[in-house]
């Protein structure tokens, strides 16, 4: 009759435990093992210490027993999602038992811990967060050909940087088409899309060229570093490299009409053409309705055309030239446009020239304003010698007193960033 | 043995809120309270406890032994409480405990008593009040106190200081002291879920029925098994 007593109760730990082993409570790792993407923690509750019985109970600190009992809920959790327990330790203080979980490949952390916080057995579940210490960013960013941008001296690139970048404004660019793979682009696209029709080529030396101006990515150590580098392009292929002579780049009525209705459609806030040519009614009519939403549309001025060319010459339309020009209509900015090194196919960088890569500093430019002032509404400030663009003073507010470094700190500590 | 049914159906479907955590032990010997509990050696000890979110907590020890040839029940405890946090680092409890011991294992379980205590926990340190108005017979009103304390030498090696003292609060039995002290170190080595440990207990004057030495430390060892 005892036997059976006995049995039944070593029978219990057969009843309550998983059947996978329980893994053995490691010491904490390093904070560097915890700072992966891909892993969650939960709390569970961590009762008290109080009185368990068996006097023969060491009564260790941390109550291996009931540690035991955790883990085995934890490891039941785990399991039911896919997770797996990667390492654990108590906090009495706070009276919780952390576990760490590994997410498997496919779920996300959002995803985990809604599933995870479902479990009344969790007390909360959150993500493993990464910090960083504030050690002082270095002023100059490590993009190579930097120094090189004319950028970098004229409009203080990496002093504007400091306060804006575009985070999130997108900017369609309708060209030819971009290398979106190419190491300084990878990954600033949300959309790529070609109407031009045909075989698609992996990519065009314009396209790929004005891409860079406007958004290559800073401070990777490679290439260049675009005016707004924290922008999201919409890769909208309008125009075709022709095969003959200087092969220049061309683009129809048709695909830019498709392409630029395709931005409309899709909430660009800017749209950059840096091409030219004869005024076209129907494309006259859809930039209307993109200057009516707000969006900003920048375009290239060409000199040699009657009024700077369409769609420079559109009223509404912000027209730019290469400022190295000797001269340009009071309506036209001027900004880099001369010797600017950027993105070549290939995963290579070029020099290059031209109003079409000034239209691109402008079109980031104006995604910088965009992040700082979340509208439209903006005055682009010149030089006070001509009609040059000063992207510091279109930020912030400069003067003889405070350069463009002192009113970006200025703005910095208004917008409680430090 | 209705005892032992309790919380055993209290853990039938843990509540989501509950914890359930058990324990099997095999020691050289029982002891509790400075004292060897019945004349079997080894013991094997099945715990099982249930916390409950709202701090009510409960938990059940069986102890059986070998006696002869047959492995029978030298005792059991059973106990239920309260825990709760008072501060990040002090918490208190307050509870029932239920103990009875046989003197032979398989036997009748004749030293009995029924115990109320109160208790405070500083980080590791507890402290313990039981008062007994049973103890191992009826009419006998006793007050327990005990401190207990646990401090981690490595990441897996702990040690453990207990000491208590028991006080008839009436009359005490013929050659009884009125206090009787006994205390006990030990020191535990966990690996994953097991845990082996080894313990040096003692008491102060007073007869130890099942004493097999004339000393009044004594050394035990055993290994457990918690999930």
């Amino acid at each position: 009759m005892i036997w059976r007593w006995i049995l039944a109760l070593l029978a219990v730990p057969l009843l309550l435990s998983d059947t996978a082993p329980a893994k053995e409570v490691d010491a904490p790792g390093t904070a560097a093992d915890a700072m992966r993407s891909s892993q969650v923690l939960i709390m569970l509750r961590l009762p008290p210490l109080h009185l368990r019985g068996g006097a023969t109970y060491s009564g260790s600190y941390g109550d291996a027993a009931s540690q035991a009992a955790r883990r085995r809920i934890a490891n039941g959790i785990a399991r039911r999602y896919g997770m797996r327990v990667s390492e654990s330790w108590p906090m009495p203080l706070l009276g919780v038992d952390c576990f760490a979980l590994d997410l498997p490949p496919g779920l996300s952390v959002d995803q985990a811990i809604a599933l995870l916080s479902r479990d009344k057995a969790v007390l909360w579940a959150q993500p493993v967060q990464t910090y960083e210490g504030r050690g002082g960013v270095p002023p100059a960013a490590n993009d190579p050909l930097y120094l090189a941008q004319p950028a970098a001296r004229a409009w203080s690139l990496s002093i504007l940087h400091r306060y804006v970048t575009g985070r999130g404004v997108r900017v369609a660019v309708i060209d030819s088409k971009i290398e979106l793979t190419h190491p300084d682009l990878a990954g600033q696209f949300s959309v790529d899309a070609d109407f031009v029709g045909g075989t698609v080529p992996l990519a065009e030396r314009h396209g790929t060229g004005v891409a860079g101006v406007i958004a290559a990515k800073a401070n990777n150590g490679l290439g260049v570093a675009g005016v707004a580098p924290a922008a999201r392009l919409m890769a909208l292929r309008a125009c075709w490299e022709t095969s003959t002579g200087a092969r220049p780049t061309l683009c129809s009525t048709l695909s830019l009409a498709r392409a630029i209705e395709f931005a409309i459609d899709h909430d660009a806030q800017i749209i950059n053409l840096s091409l030219t040519g004869p005024p076209d009614a129907l494309l006259d009519k859809l930039l209307d309705v993109a200057l009516t939403r707000g969006i900003s549309v920048v375009a290239a001025y060409d000199g040699a055309a009657p009024k700077g060319g369409f769609p420079a010459s559109k009223p509404g339309v912000i027209a730019v030239a290469d400022e190295s020009l000797q001269t340009w209509p009071a309506t036209v900015y001027g900004a880099p446009g001369r010797d600017i090194p950027t993105t070549e196919p290939g995963g290579k960088w070029y020099i290059v020239n031209g109003s079409s890569y000034a239209a691109a500093h402008v079109a980031g430019l104006i995604a910088l304003v965009r992040e700082q002032r979340g509208s439209a509404r903006m005055r682009i400030a010149l030089r006070p010698n001509g009609r040059i663009i000063d992207a510091c003073a279109t930020l912030v507010s400069t003067s003889s007193s405070c350069d463009c470094d002192c009113a970006i700190r200025l703005a910095q500590k208004t917008r409680g960033k430090s | 043995m209705l005892i032992l049914a309790l919380p055993v159906s209290i853990l039938g479907a843990p509540g989501a809120h509950a914890q359930v955590a058990g324990r099997v032990s095999i020691d050289s010997q029982y002891r509790s309270r400075g004292y060897q509990i019945t004349e079997s050696s080894p013991v094997v000890t099945a715990t099982i406890s249930y916390d409950h979110s709202s701090g009510v907590y409960a938990g059940a020890v069986v102890i059986a032994g070998v006696q002869g040839s047959e492995i029978g029940v030298a005792g059991y405890e059973a106990n239920i409480g309260y825990a709760a946090r008072l501060t990040r680092a002090l918490s208190i409890e307050a509870g029932v405990q239920r103990t009875a011991y046989a003197r032979r294992s398989g036997g009748p379980l004749g030293l009995r008593y029924t115990e109320l205590y109160a208790g405070l926990t500083f980080r590791a340190i507890t402290a313990r009040v039981y008062y007994s108005p049973d103890y191992l017979r009826p009419g006998r009103n006793t007050l327990y106190t005990e401190v207990d304390g646990s401090v981690r030498l490595l990441p897996r090696l702990n040690f453990n200081a207990h000491l208590g003292a028991l006080s008839d609060l009436g009359t005490p039995p013929p050659f009884t002291a009125r206090t009787r002290i006994d205390w006990r170190a030990t020191i535990s080595q966990s690996l994953g879920p097991f845990e082996i440990y080894t313990s040096l207990s003692g008491r102060g004057s007073g007869a130890d029925y099942y004493a097999r030495s004339k000393g009044r430390a004594v050394a035990t060892v055993g290994a457990a098994f918690a999930f």
